[in-house]
C-alpha cells in the first residue's frame, strides 16, 4: 500500500471541509475522488500534501508522515498538481519545470521525459508561462509535479476549464503516466472521464465519503448515474 | 550647460542607488511576504545604532557592520516568527498594522536607548572629491564637474551588493524559491519550497539590505531616529516605479527616481533663474517631485516602469 489514511479531516475554523475520511491507494493503481464543487476534495488533496492543516492519520509506505511539513512530503514522493495550475506565470516554461525537482535532483532524462509526454511544452520551452494558453498551463502544471519524480501523483481537477479536446490529450498524457507504475489520485468534477481512468474511485458528499469501489462499476451505478454523470 | 546636465546624472545616480536598494528591500518583503512594510527604515535605523554602538565601543568599522548586519537578522526574525507569522492568518491589512505600530515603536525604542542628540558616524571611505574639468569644446563656461570620492565609493558598493543580489535572487536555490513563492504560494509549496523559510529569509535580506544604506549614508545624516524616514518614502517610490513584484525594477527605478529627481531640480533652477524668481528653492520641491513621480506612474502604469503583467517580475 502507497497510502491510507484513517478518520482523516480537514477543517478550516468551525467548516468541516472533510470528515473522517479512510482511503487507501496500492501501489500502480489510479484513484478517482468525484464529488460536486465545495465537497472536499481540493481539502483531501492539501491536507495529504500537507498545505493545509489535517487531522487523522496518513500512512505513506507504512509511515505515519502526518506531521511532516509539507516539502518533507513532496521529498518522500507524494506530489501534488494543484487546481488552477499555479504555475509561475513570469517564469519560462523551461525554468518552471525545473523548478519542479527542487526536492529531487535535476534530471535531464526527466525533462525529456516531460518532453516527450507533452511535446508542446517543449516547443514552447523558452516562452513565458503566463502566456501560454490554458491547456498549455495545465500540460505544465502537470509536468511540473512529474519534475519531482513522484511515486503518488496528486492531481486536483486537471481538466476545469479546458475545451474537451485538450480534456482528451490531458487524460491521454494521465493514461501514459499510469503506464509508467506511478500511483495517481485524480479528483474531479468530470465524472464520466475519471472513472474511465480510475481503478478504484471514492464518492466525496459534503466532506464525506459515501461511496467506494471499483471505478468501471460505480460507472453503472445508479446513484452514481443520476447524480454525477447525469443520465 | 553639458557640465551642468552631466553633473545632475551623476549626483542623481549617486543618490538614486540608494533609493534603489530601499525599494529593493520593500518590494522584496512586499513580493514574498505581501506586506507593505512601514517600519522598513527605522528597522535599517535601529541597526545603525547598533552598529554606531559598537563602532564606538570597538573602533572598527568592520564589527560595526558586522553586529549592525546581525541585529538586522535579528529584528527579521523577529518580526517574521513572532509577530507576522501569528496573524498571517488574519489578513494582509493586520500585517501592515503591525509594521506600523513597529514604526512607532522603533522610534520611540531609539529615543529612549540612544536620546535624540544626533550622533556623528565617522566618514567610511575617507575619499576626497575629485575636480574634473572636462575639454573646452564640451565645456564653454568652463565649469569643474565634481565627483565626492566618498558618493562614488558609496555608489560602488551598493551597485555591487545590487549585483550580487540580482545574481542570488535569479540563480542560487533559496534565490529562486524566493521568487518562486513570490510568484505563487501554492505552487511553491506544492514544489516542496518550505515558504517559511522564503517569508523569514526575504525579511532578513529586505532588512539587512536596509541598515547597509543606513550605515553608508550614516556619516552624512548622522545617526539619529529619522535617520532613513525621507530614504524609505524615496524607496517606496522607486518600488512604485518598478511595479513592486519586481526586485530588478526596484532597483532600476531607484536609480531613474534619483536622475529625474535631480534634473528637475537643474530644471527648475534654470527656469527660475531664468524669471528672476528667488522666492523658491528648488531643492525645497524635492518631495513634490517624488510625489508626481508616483502620481504619474500609478495613472499611467499601475504594474510599473517596466513591468506588463508577467514579464519583468524579478
Ligand atoms: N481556505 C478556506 N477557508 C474556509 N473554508 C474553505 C477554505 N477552502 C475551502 N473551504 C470550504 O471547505 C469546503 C470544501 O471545499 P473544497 O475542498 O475546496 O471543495 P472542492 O474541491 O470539492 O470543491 C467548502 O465548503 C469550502 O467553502
Ligand atoms: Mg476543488
Amino acid at each position: 500500500m502507497v497510502l491510507e489514511t484513517s478518520f482523516f479531516s480537514v477543517s478550516y475554523g468551525r467548516i468541516e471541509a472533510l470528515k473522517d475520511a479512510n482511503i487507501h491507494i496500492d501501489e500502480h493503481e489510479a484513484i478517482a475522488v468525484i464529488g460536486a464543487n465545495g465537497a472536499g476534495k481540493s481539502s483531501l488533496l492539501f491536507g495529504l500534501s500537507g498545505i493545509v492543516e489535517s487531522k487523522g492519520l496518513i500512512r505513506y509506505k507504512g509511515n505515519d508522515i502526518s506531521s511532516l511539513p509539507s516539502h518533507e512530503r513532496v521529498k518522500l514522493g507524494l506530489t501534488l498538481c494543484p487546481e488552477n495550475r499555479r504555475i509561475f506565470p513570469s517564469l519560462t516554461t523551461e525554468q518552471n519545470l525545473k523548478l519542479g525537482a527542487f526536492r529531487s535532483k535535476f534530471k535531464k532524462s526527466q525533462l525529456e521525459f516531460v518532453y516527450e509526454l507533452f511535446p508542446v511544452l517543449y516547443e514552447r520551452k523558452k516562452q513565458i508561462a503566463g502566456y501560454l494558453s490554458g491547456g498549455e498551463q495545465q500540460m505544465l502544471a502537470i509536468g511540473r509535479a512529474m519534475m519531482a519524480n513522484p511515486v503518488l501523483l496528486m492531481l486536483d481537477e486537471p481538466s476545469l476549464g479546458l475545451a474537451p479536446i485538450l480534456v482528451d490529450q490531458v487524460f491521454k498524457a494521465l493514461e501514459d503516466l499510469k503506464k509508467t507504475g506511478l500511483s495517481v489520485l485524480l479528483v474531479e468534477q468530470n465524472a464520466y472521464k475519471a472513472l474511465s481512468f480510475a481503478d478504484r474511485a471514492y464518492i466525496l458528499e459534503t466532506g464525506k465519503v459515501i461511496l467506494e469501489g471499483n471505478a468501471k462499476q460505480l460507472l453503472s451505478n445508479d446513484r452514481v448515474r443520476s447524480a454525477y454523470l447525469g443520465i | 550647460m553639458f557640465v551642468k546636465v552631466l553633473q545632475s546624472l551623476i549626483f542623481g545616480l549617486f543618490q538614486g542607488c540608494l533609493y534603489g536598494i530601499m525599494g529593493f528591500g520593500l518590494s522584496l518583503i512586499f513580493s514574498t511576504v505581501g506586506v507593505m512594510n512601514f517600519a522598513h527604515g527605522n528597522s535599517g535605523m535601529i541597526g545603525v545604532f547598533v552598529g554606531w554602538t559598537v563602532l564606538f565601543l570597538t573602533k572598527n568599522i568592520f564589527l560595526a557592520f558586522l553586529a549592525a548586519i546581525i541585529s538586522a537578522t535579528i529584528l527579521a526574525i523577529f518580526i517574521d516568527k513572532a509577530l507576522m507569522k501569528r496573524v498571517k492568518g488574519l489578513s494582509h491589512s493586520a500585517m501592515l498594522i503591525i509594521t506600523l505600530g513597529l514604526l512607532l515603536i522603533f522610534e520611540g525604542l531609539a529615543v529612549i536607548i540612544w536620546g535624540t542628540q544626533p550622533l556623528i558616524f565617522p566618514e567610511i571611505f575617507g575619499f576626497s572629491p575629485k575636480i574634473v574639468f572636462l575639454p573646452q569644446s564640451l565645456n564653454k563656461s568652463n565649469i569643474p564637474l565634481i565627483i565626492p570620492g566618498n558618493d562614488l565609493a558609496v555608489f560602488g558598493t551598493i551597485m555591487a551588493l545590487l549585483l550580487l543580489l540580482i545574481v542570488f535572487f535569479k540563480y542560487s536555490k533559496p534565490g529562486l524559491a524566493v521568487q518562486a513563492r513570490s510568484e505563487d504560494e501554492i505552487g511553491a509549496r506544492v514544489i516542496g519550497i518550505n515558504t517559511q523559510a522564503t517569508d523569514t529569509l526575504s525579511w532578513i535580506f529586505g532588512i539587512a539590505t536596509a541598515v547597509f544604506a543606513g550605515l553608508l549614508i550614516a556619516p552624512k545624516t548622522t545617526v539619529n531616529p529619522n535617520m532613513l524616514t525621507n530614504l524609505q518614502f524615496y524607496g517606496f517610490t522607486a518600488a512604485v516605479f518598478g511595479g513592486f513584484s519586481s526586485i530588478v525594477g526596484a532597483m532600476a527605478g531607484g536609480l531613474i527616481l534619483g536622475v529625474i529627481e535631480k534634473l528637475v531640480i537643474l530644471g527648475l533652477d534654470e527656469l527660475f533663474l531664468l524669471l528672476h524668481i528667488t522666492s523658491i528653492n528648488a531643492v525645497d520641491l524635492q518631495l513634490s517631485i517624488v510625489l508626481l513621480c508616483i502620481i504619474v506612474t500609478l495613472i499611467v502604469k499601475p504594474t510599473g516602469l517596466f513591468g506588463n503583467k508577467y514579464k519583468g517580475k524579478v
